[in-house]
């Protein structure tokens, strides 16, 4: 697996993570321990995916960093990697 | 004085839909088209696994675990099975060769076969039947003004059931999987790391036991 696919693993990872403890909080806003698990996996997936696009491109169609190029199309797709 | 905790599977049949993938899953909702009930659709192995799971319920309350007679038909015929299934001693006195053919629900009637499920089959309908006419009667007091539930709850068949409770435990924050882990197990909570049941139709690990004996 090259880097490129061990970011965009740790990225879903992440986002997986993060994805259930955004279900629990729906019925649990208070619990502060899902909070703390909330804001540690929201960190670590913008840090992923900001690493990401600076290496590799946008991953979704609000990560076009470059103002001489559209890379966003010019990209594989993300499900192309 | 003990009561007896009954198990029914009807119930308990819905959660394994969710396992099931479309095609099995709009098979499982054909049971109305083909006469049969989900209830149907639980074999006895299964069953008996239920049971076990329900024995410490049952002991907290000082009861026991008693199965309930359940009528043995097959989805979709008279009862007759194909020659090579596991329960193929039940086709012995049937002619047809193909079930699907030869006993399907149009031409009950018509079934070559003499064994016993044969009456079983046609008492199974008659009790829908019943079930139907009672509904009609219900609709048909409503519309003459009677809102009473009278005429809608009474059903004999229910009479030796006792009253149930449901209820569901509120989640709480523990046992949480590894990054990793929770997206190889498709879930976060082991809590809710649930184990794959069987198939509604008795095949292990989610595999339908007739294409498994067909292979």
């Amino acid at each position: 697996m090259n880097d490129q696919k061990k970011l965009k693993k740790m990225i879903e990872t992440y986002s997986f993570v993060l994805y259930e403890t955004v279900l629990y909080l729906d019925t649990h806003p208070d619990c502060r321990s899902a909070l703390r698990h909330y804001a540690k996996y929201r960190e670590k997936l913008l840090e992923a995916m900001r690493m990401y696009e600076a290496e590799y491109g946008p991953l979704t169609m609000y990560g076009n960093t470059s103002c001489d190029s559209w890379n966003w199309v010019r990209e594989p797709w993300p499900w192309e990697l | 004085m003990k009561h007896p905790v009954h198990i029914l599977p009807l119930r308990l049949n819905r959660p394994q839909e969710m396992y099931m993938n479309s095609e099995e899953s709009s098979k499982a909702m054909d049971y109305r088209k083909n006469m049969n009930t989900p209830r149907d659709m639980i074999d006895d192995d299964m069953l008996l696994r239920l049971m076990r799971e329900a024995e410490p319920a049952a002991a907290m309350f000082g009861g026991n675990v008693r199965r309930e007679n359940r009528r043995r038909t097959n989805a979709g015929n008279c009862g007759c099975r194909t020659a090579g299934h596991r329960d193929a001693h039940l086709s012995d006195n049937c002619r047809s060769e193909r079930i699907d053919n030869a006993c399907n629900r149009n031409s009950l009637s018509e079934c070559q076969c003499d064994n016993e499920n044969r009456e079983r089959r046609n008492d199974h309908i008659d009790n829908r039947n019943h079930a139907y006419g009672n509904n009609r009667h219900c609709r048909e007091d409503y519309d003459n003004g009677n809102t009473s539930c009278d005429s809608c709850v009474k059903d004999d068949r229910m009479k030796h059931f006792r009253l149930a409770m449901a209820y569901v435990p509120f989640q709480e924050w523990e046992k949480i999987y590894e990054d990793e882990a929770a997206l190889a197990r498709g879930t976060l909570f082991e809590a809710l790391d649930l184990p794959w049941y069987q198939s509604a139709c008795g095949g292990e690990n989610g595999n339908c036991r007739k294409c498994t004996d067909n292979r």
